[in-house]
């Protein structure tokens, strides 16, 4: 199995950081929104903190070792332990607590601001119900992808019914934890368009490493347009095969568990389906939106997403699972 | 002269001893000695011996059993499987066992004068296991206890039974008259097929005989024929039907699926409105099954088993609620996820708790539901829906 190009272990975890650098899309070290860039700021003044104040203790180390016995004489003394020892870890952790608290009072500021906007995210078993406000209060749901103006303040609201989850978009905000029977506030905005790649942050269970979502952020006219189509029911079904689908859908009663507003799928267990064709990954961003793929998690989803509670429809034929696929990829 | 016998020398002689026995043993086997003819018949000695045998090991066996009380729905179960599935051997009120069997060594007992001899748990028992060496076999499926308390609770009534009352509780068909000679000399008068599925469930002119057998009519031909399948694979577990279906030809299977799918489909059982907690049950029923339980990710039970759903799901309206909360079970259990159906409905039943069991099969077994099912669409769809 070993390619000629393969890199030792040791190697392998020196290139880390390259590697996390390279996964772009996920990366601290890549902040793209003011409360990202002030977490950054701060990993890079503690890092750069923690070097110096490391480097100066191994040269003290080094001196009380080996220096001349004027130098020992001077380091022995009790006003370097009360200084050095107490007084300065005192004032140092005090001050990286203080603009810590700081940093978090700021992001998770539930202050309203008219201009924000606010949705709500809920972290689910194993994937995220994201639901924003339309124009005259009602609920716009959608899944797994939260598509948000550039440069507007975003106030989440996040909760949890089952377990802890933790919501981070490591280049835009978080984390934070999302508990039972709580409600947290996160303030975030992306100071350009794009699309940044989010992940729970708390072990949740089984599945928790296939828990992702994505952030799309877009040019606020493109983002009105977006939830003004989101907002509105499901698209009418066209084409033969679609048809089938949209009526195997039902009566195989996927409807139980799934909403396709304007249908008579009314679940609320599972995702909205309302718009599903339109989103970028499926399952969490476990899988590219594709009809195949949809077809593929409809009838293998249990092997895809072990102990996922969608039920395993593994006796659909291939023909019926495609053309469950075509129409729900046609909603868009 | 004194002898001296140390504990060394005892030990030799004990194994020459045995040595020497387990060469007799198999010399004697070898040689064909030994009459192994069932004609022959046991010393009367013998016969004692074993009978003394069985009797012991099946009451100390039986001794972790635990019993349950038994009544008239569950000895109607187990009487449409002992006419099919015991009397050819043992005999039953109605008739003597065939001469071909009662030439087996030890011969089958008629059960009607014996079976008084036994406790409840040691029938079990017997019915479960099986008795080695005896030519009883063990029940088909070794986790389908319910059923062997069905046969226990028929076998406690058998003494009483007389012929009439046999006959008409194992539905016994009518060989004896009305069947030209032409159709008895080509198909012979047999009582005992298994395959009769009218003993225990519906037909054109009768319900289930017990509240424990499904009612079949109304079903669709897909869901009736998997059902078969499935059984007769062994994939759905039951020792009652799994021979059944074994006996059953897949053009059987399939005309059988396409007759029941063409009867009428059940109509509500009558239950004890009075009783206590009875509208609270089915209140929390009727939610359950029009609206699910989102919180616990249970979906509204009628997305998949109304009449608007594929024929790939079964209609569950006006079927026993015994039945129902008995399968409910089964899936909780583990028992009914051998299947790709099975595995769906196991997800399901396992996010329900016992109370949601008896409330969910209250709800459909005390409705009916009507014969076509576009006039149905008023009562089995979620409300407000058009």
């Amino acid at each position: 199995m070993s390619s000629p190009r393969a890199t030792s272990p040791p190697a392998r975890l020196l290139a880390l950081p390259l590697t996390l650098e390279w996964a772009g899309s996920q990366s601290v070290l890549r902040p793209e929104s003011a409360e990202a860039e002030q977490t950054a700021q701060l990993f890079t003044i503690m890092v750069a903190g923690g070097a110096v104040i490391l480097l100066l203790v191994v040269v003290l180390l080094t001196l009380a070792f080996i220096g001349t016995p004027a130098i020992r004489a001077a380091l022995a003394r009790e006003r370097l332990v009360v200084v050095g020892g107490i007084a300065f870890p005192i004032v140092t952790l005090g001050v990286l607590l203080i603009y810590g608290f700081g940093l978090l009072a700021h992001s998770s500021s539930a202050r309203s601001d008219p201009d924000a906007l606010r949705l709500h995210v809920e972290g689910e078993l194993w994937w995220w119900r994201v639901t924003y406000e339309g124009p005259d209060g009602e609920k716009i749901e959608t899944a797994n992808e939260i598509r948000i103006p550039v440069g507007r303040t975003v106030i989440a609201t996040l909760s949890s019914d089952n377990v802890i989850h933790s919501f981070w978009v490591p280049r835009l905000a978080g984390k934070v934890d999302m508990i039972p029977g709580r409600t947290n506030t996160l303030r975030f905005s992306a100071a350009r368009a794009g699309r940044y790649r989010g992940q729970c942050a708390e072990y949740c269970g089984g599945a928790h490493a296939l828990m992702s979502f994505v952030v799309v952020a877009l040019e606020p006219a493109e983002f009105a347009q977006w939830l003004e189509a989101e907002s509105r029911p499901a698209l009418q079904t066209a084409g033969d095969e679609a048809r089938r689908g949209a009526r195997l859908f039902i009566e195989n009663g996927c409807g139980g568990c799934h909403r396709v507003r304007g249908t008579a799928a009314r679940g609320a267990i599972g995702p909205d389906l309302t718009h599903v064709g339109s989103r970028l990954t499926l399952a969490a961003a476990t899988l590219r939106n594709t009809p195949d793929r949809l077809a593929h998690w409809v009838v293998a989803n249990q092997r895809i997403k072990p102990d996922n509670l969608m039920l395993p429809y593994a006796d659909l034929t291939e023909d019926d699972a495609a053309a469950i696929a075509s129409y729900l990829s046609g909603l868009r | 002269m004194k002898v001296e016998i140390t504990a060394r020398q005892v030990l030799i002689w004990l194994a020459t001893g045995a040595a020497i026995a387990l060469v007799a043993g198999v010399l004697f086997a070898w040689s064909g000695l030994y009459n192994v003819a069932a004609s022959s018949g046991h010393l009367a000695v013998t016969r004692a011996f074993l009978e003394f045998g069985m009797s012991s090991s099946v009451r100390t066996q039986s001794l972790g059993v635990s019993t349950r009380p038994l009544d008239d729905e569950l000895a109607a179960l187990g009487a449409g499987h002992f006419a099919a599935g015991c009397a050819p051997c043992h005999g039953s009120p109605a008739d003597r066992a065939n001469p071909i069997v009662r030439a087996m060594l030890p011969e089958p007992p008629n059960l009607v004068p014996r079976v008084g001899d036994w406790k409840d748990r040691e029938l079990f028992w017997i019915v479960k296991h099986g008795i080695k060496y005896a030519g009883m076999p063990a029940w088909v499926s070794q986790n389908r206890d319910d059923e062997v308390w069905a046969l226990v609770a028929f076998l406690r009534k058998l003494p009483l039974a007389d012929t009439g009352t046999y006959e008409r509780q194992t539905r016994r068909p009518d060989t004896d008259s009305g069947r030209a000679p032409e159709g008895i000399l080509r198909h012979g008068v047999g009582t005992t097929a298994l395959s009769a599925c009218a003993r225990c469930h519906d037909d054109a002119t009768r319900t289930p005989v017990s509240a424990h057998v499904p009612h079949l009519g109304g079903q669709s031909e897909r869901y009736l024929l998997r059902a078969l399948t499935d059984y007769a694979s062994g994939s759905r577990e039951s020792g009652i039907m799994q021979p059944v279906a074994a006996e059953l030809s897949k053009s059987n299977m399939a005309r059988l699926a396409s007759y029941y799918a063409s009867l009428p489909p059940a109509t509500a059982t009558r239950t004890d409105e009075d009783a206590a907690g009875a509208s609270a049950a089915l209140e929390r029923g009727t939610s359950l099954a029009l609206e699910g339980r989102p919180d616990r990710a249970v979906p509204a039970c009628i997305t998949c088993h109304g009449d608007s759903a594929s024929p790939s799901y079964p209609r569950l309206t006006g079927l026993s609620p015994i039945y129902l909360a008995k399968q409910l079970r089964l899936w909780r259990s583990g028992l009914r996820s051998e299947t790709a159906h099975g595995k769906m409905m196991a997800a399901i039943a396992r996010r329900l708790d016992e109370k949601d069991i008896d409330a969910v099969a209250r709800y459909f077994g005390t409705r009916s539901r009507s014969v076509r099912p576009s006039a149905a669409s008023a009562v089995d769809r979620p409300r407000g829906e058009p």
